[in-house]
Order: structure tokens, then sequence, then C-alpha cells
């Protein structure tokens, strides 16, 4: 009786903090659909114009497609990269293993504004500011941390003899991991490129910093257009975010628990 | 296979010549070298640490060694990388690829070999039902019990019809009635196809059961190498002994040929042992317990004998082991079948007795570690083997 009355509380406790965690990201939703130009909540009429708005207003529409264009890409380069260097790191056998460990992971606990202030730096220097290029490498920097600990944390689940017995039977070290390992980092591999994706797409700190009028990302066209103007699109705009975001959480949710029963299974 | 498949699967001659291989400052294998005929069965037997895997590593390319040779039919295999060796390996933990089928796992070999995908299937169907899984094929490592995931990690070790086959303790992770029964299936297999096959083990029976030959591994080098009968019959030293069956250990000294003295208590006996040549070694007088037995009378069968008080009794259904205590401690284990057992009470005085062509006696190496009592009773029957060789 009391175990069920503690179960309970427990879940209204709970609901409360999600409540609270999630409430005001949802505030954003109805502010979208007002009818006049104001942050005004709860609105005081309805209207869709915004939505109309941010897929007519140019700068809007370049913001979002220039966010997917330089996530997407930085999901490919880093899992790519981010790989070799686990795949390194986790079967390797050098001196200075933990140390490039240490290094290669550093973007994560560094302050992100000292690495945008660097990285603005140095763009500013090679005239690379405002460029598909910079946002590339910008981002990748910050995401690759994220990639090199999935994988490797997939590699360490992987038993390291199945390479050893894919080389006993014919095949090369390079055949070895393409036929054998590769394939078993398979969810390991969609865990780091999405999380990548979400490194990226969320970036607005060296955003700001990297970007120019002819070149903004969605952040920091939102941030921008908070501070210049009164535009309700923000809120649209950041609708639209919040619904990307949770729908990623979803995939990689079912994707995990999918992983946790293969895991169990393959022991 | 089909039995004409055995004259292209017929197994390898493998000599390896001086192998050394150093881990840092310690020596794995030394300078060790063994002969493999075409077709036999090498058991490499040893405790952890002793070498034999390092040398199954050796062989199949995962270990670079120090010096040495490895030749395969004549020809050296050391600069050939794992992938072309063409060596069936079978691991103790199978290494199945997970995210393969059965069929798929046993036809990786052949897929490597770019085998035509008509032939693939037939090498797979055939292989598979040499490990009698014939049904088997389309599933998954996870849903195959552990005896069958080591049948399919056997089937696609033999697919592409290696020479020679290396099993690296392949039974170790199974329960015991799997195991006796994969030992029947492993050497069934082994004589249907002729392949010579190297098996690492650290289990005796295994060995003895299974081997035409057993090379016995200590601190990295081969302490003895020849039959499961030779080794247990004929130990060359004190670790082999040991290591091959349950063994009872006398501390002794050598009077003179073929006798030893032994402390018993404060009077030293002179005992009748085989091996035993010049006076005055120190080493021990090996018995096994199948060979003692206990009586209350002295049997004149037996020409050597001690006395004792009985200790424990252990029932084991088709025989029993008696423990009888000498003098100063020492124990002397009987085992015989429970009809010749004697009926005795702890503590009871009894001779424990044996022929003495069944006695060895066996030099003390130096990494053999007597205890105390072991090396004050060799003190005693250090002046009492001047006394019986004199006197």
């Amino acid at each position: 009786m009391s175990a069920r009355k503690g179960r309970a509380a427990l879940m209204v406790f709970c609901g409360l903090v999600m409540v609270l965690l999630i409430a005001p990201a949802l505030v954003a939703v109805p502010m979208g659909f007002n009818g006049r130009a104001t942050f005004e909540f709860p609105p005081q009429s309805w209207s869709t114009r915004w939505y109309e708005n941010l897929v007519t207003d140019v700068t809007w529409r370049d913001a979002i497609v220039n966010s997917f264009k330089v996530a997407a890409i930085v999901a490919i380069v880093t899992t790519v990269m981010g790989t070799a260097a686990a795949y390194g790191l986790a079967r390797g056998r050098f001196p200075g293993r933990g140390a490039v460990m240490a290094l290669a992971t550093a973007p994560m606990i560094i302050p992100i504004v000292l690495v945008a202030i660097a990285l603005y730096a140095i763009f500013l220097e090679q005239k690379m500011v405002g460029t598909l290029e910079a946002f590339v490498i910008a981002h990748s920097l910050i995401a690759l941390p994220f990639v090199i600990v999935t994988v490797t944390a997939g590699l360490k689940s992987l038993d390291d003899g199945l390479e050893r017995a894919a080389r006993t039977l014919g095949a090369s070290p390079a055949v070895a991991f393409f036929t054998v390992t590769l394939p078993l980092l398979k969810r390991s591999l969609a865990v780091a490129a999405a999380l990548a994706f979400a490194a990226s797409f969320d970036d607005v700190v060296v955003a700001i910093f990297i970007s120019s009028p002819e070149f903004q990302t969605l952040p920091v066209k939102i941030y921008s257009s908070l501070t210049d103007t009164v535009d309700p699109t923000v809120a649209v705009a950041s609708t639209i975010t919040l619904a990307i975001a949770a729908l990623g959480m979803a995939v990689a949710f079912v994707v995990m628990t999918k992983r946790g029963v293969e895991g169990d299974a393959a022991r | 296979m089909q039995p004409d498949d055995r004259s292209m699967a017929v197994g390898a001659r493998v000599e390896i010549r001086n192998l050394t291989k150093r881990f840092g400052s310690v020596v794995a294998v030394e300078d060790t070298s063994l002969s493999i005929e075409p077709g036999q069965f090498v058991t490499f037997l040893g405790p952890s640490g002793s070498g034999k895997t390092t040398t199954l590593n050796a062989i199949s390319g995962f270990t670079d060694v120090d010096g040495g040779e490895i030749l395969l039919d004549g020809t050296s295999i050391l600069s050939l990388p794992a992938h072309k060796r063409n060596i069936g390996v079978v691991f103790q933990h199978y290494a199945l690829f997970p995210h393969m089928t059965a069929a798929d796992n046993v036809a990786f070999p052949l897929k490597r070999r770019r085998v035509p995908k008509a032939q693939v299937r037939e090498k797979v169907r055939r292989a598979l039902e040499l490990v009698h899984l014939a049904d088997y094929g389309g599933r998954l490592p996870r849903e195959l019990s552990g005896g069958q995931q080591q049948r399919v990690a056997l089937a696609r070790a033999l697919v592409f019809e290696p020479r020679l086959l290396l099993m690296d303790e392949p039974l170790a992770a199974l329960d015991r009635r799997l195991r006796d029964a994969m030992q029947v299936e492993i050497k069934r297999i082994q004589e249907q196809l002729g392949i010579t096959v190297i098996y690492v083990t650290h289990d005796q029976d295994e060995a003895m059961t299974m081997s035409d030959v057993v090379a016995i591994f200590n601190e990295g080098r081969i302490a003895q190498i020849g039959t499961a009968a030779d080794l247990y019959e004929r130990p060359a030293d004190l670790f082999v002994a040991r290591f091959m069956g349950e063994s009872n250990r006398l501390p002794v000294i050598t009077c003179d040929e073929g006798a030893v003295a032994f402390a018993a208590g404060a009077e030293t006996l002179r005992l009748r042992a085989r091996n035993a040549t010049e006076a005055g070694v120190r080493g021990m007088l090996v018995v096994r317990p199948e060979n003692v037995l206990v009586g209350r009378e002295r049997d004149p069968g037996l020409d050597s004998s001690l006395t004792g008080r009985i200790g424990r009794v252990r029932y084991f259904g088709a025989y029993c082991v008696t423990e009888v205590v000498l003098d100063d401690e020492l124990i002397v284990r009987s085992r015989q079948p429970v009809e010749v057992a004697l009926e005795a009470v702890e503590g009871d005085r009894v001779h424990v007795q044996w022929n003495s062509r069944h006695a060895l006696f066996l030099r003390s190496g130096e990494g053999d570690q007597l205890s105390g009592s072991a090396s004050s009773f060799l003190d005693a029957a250090d002046g009492g083997a001047e006394a019986v060789a004199h006197g």
C-alpha cells in the first residue's frame, strides 16, 4: 500500500520536473500562430502568416538551408574522421594513447566561447568568415568529440577476436574492418552521426562569431531577429527546431533500445 | 565431406625450429623445436603462461617471433601475414560474426577467396553437414547453443580446406558432457579429413583421449613430447609427472643404481626405483595412486612397502581413494576399485605397498620447490643414504 503511494508520489514529482523542463520551450508554439507582430502570450488573435513568412522570406529560408547543409556535411565528415580516430585509439598500441584521447575530446570541456574567439581570429585572417567552409571546419571541431566517444564505446563492446577470426579466414586487415567491424558498429555510427548533426545544428556561440550577413545559420538568424526586430517568425523557427530535435531524440531512443537488445544477445 | 575429398585435404607437415619469442624481458617461448607429421593430432598441453598459446599464435600469424623458423610442408610461413597463411583456426569463444547467419559465417572464407557463388553454396552445405548442422544455416549465432556455435566455427575453419587446423582451447567454454561429445566429434572429423591438427588445452584428459602426440609446455619450453602413454608412464621430469595425472611423490636421494633412500621418521629405508643411476642425486620417487595397494598385512608380491595410518577415504563410485599418512605427515594416496580397496577406519595402522617397476625416480629440477618438510627429509635421508650405501 505504502509502496504504491510512494510510486504515485514519484510519478507526480517526475511529471512536475518534465513540465518545468519542457513547458518554457512549448510557449513558443502558440506564439508562432500570433495574429499580430508581437510576442504577447497568449496571443490575442491567430494566423499562420509567420509560417508563410518563414518559407517566403529569403533570409529565413537561406538560414534554414545553410543550417541543414552545414550540419549534414559535418555529420558525414566527423563520422568518418571520428570513426578512424576511435578505431586507432581503441585498437592501436602506441605510446601517448591517453594523451591523444584527451586532446581529441578536449573541445567538449573547453569553454565554447574561447573556441569561438580562436576560430574567429583564424578565419578573419584567412578571409573565411561567413563561408560554408568555415562553418564546416568550426562545427566539425565541436562535433568530433561526440563521435569519438560514441564510436569508442561501440568498439569496446565489440569482441576484437572477431577481426582476428576474419583474418585467419583470409580477410586482410582492411577487409576485416569493412566486412566485420563496420557492420557491427552500424548503430554506433548512426547515433554518432545524429549527435554530430545536432551539435552543428544547435551551435549559436561559434556561429555568431563566424557568420556574416551573407551567410547565417538558423540559430544566428533567430538570435539577430530577436534582438533587432519584433518578428514572431522566430517563434515559428523555434517550433520547427523543437520538432526536429524531438524527432531526433525519438529516433535515437528507438535505435538505442534495439541496440541494447542486440548487444545482450551477441554476448 | 565425401571420402573422395580426402586426397585434397590431406594434412600438412609442420616443423618448428628453434622458435623464440620474448615479451619485453619475459621469454614466452624459448628455443622450441617440434616436428609434426601430416595428419597428426598434436596437443599442446601446459599451464597458462607456459608458451603454448604463444607458439600457436606464431603459427597462425598473430605473433611476430624473435627467432627460429616455422615451416609448413617445407616452406617458411613467417613472412606471410595471417590472412595469407591458409590455416584454419578455431577460437575458445567461437568468434562467430554476430551479424551473419551460420551459413554466411561459413561462406566468409570462401568469399574472401572469390569462390564462384554456386560452389560456395555447395561447399557451405557440405561443411554444415559435416558438423551435423545442415538445417541450421539460416540461424544467427545468437540463436544457436554454445555447442552448435562451436560446430559452426569448426565448419567455418574447415570449409576452405586448410591442411592445418589450429584449435585454441575450443571446448573450454562448454560444460562437461557437451565437451566429451565434442571431443569425439572433432576426432571423427579430423580422421575423416586427414587434416593435421594442433590443439591447445590445459585439460590433460582432453589431451590424452584425443591426441596422437602430446607436447607438454613448461616455462616456454617443451618439457616432453610423446604419446599420452609415454608421458604418463615415462615422464621425463617432475613437472610432467605432476602435470599428467595424479602421482605420489616421496622426497628421496639415490644411493646406487636402481635404489633410493627415503627417510621414514627416524629410520632410513632403501627403496627400489627405475631411473636411479649414480648415487647422491636428490629427487622424488614417483608412484601413481592406482599402483599403490593398502593392506593390513605385507603383500609378498609387492617389493616396496611403507607403513602409516589411514587418513581420509574418499568414495567415487567406481573406485575409492585412500590416503595413508606416513610418519612426518607425508601422504600417500591409493586409488583402487571399491571391491579391492581395504575397508579401513581412520587411524588404523597399515602398509602402503607397490611393485618397484611402477616406482620412478625423477631428479629435482631447479624450478622444483621442495617443501620445508621434504628438504629436512632429504637431509635425514642424506645421512641415511651413506649409511645404506656403505653399510
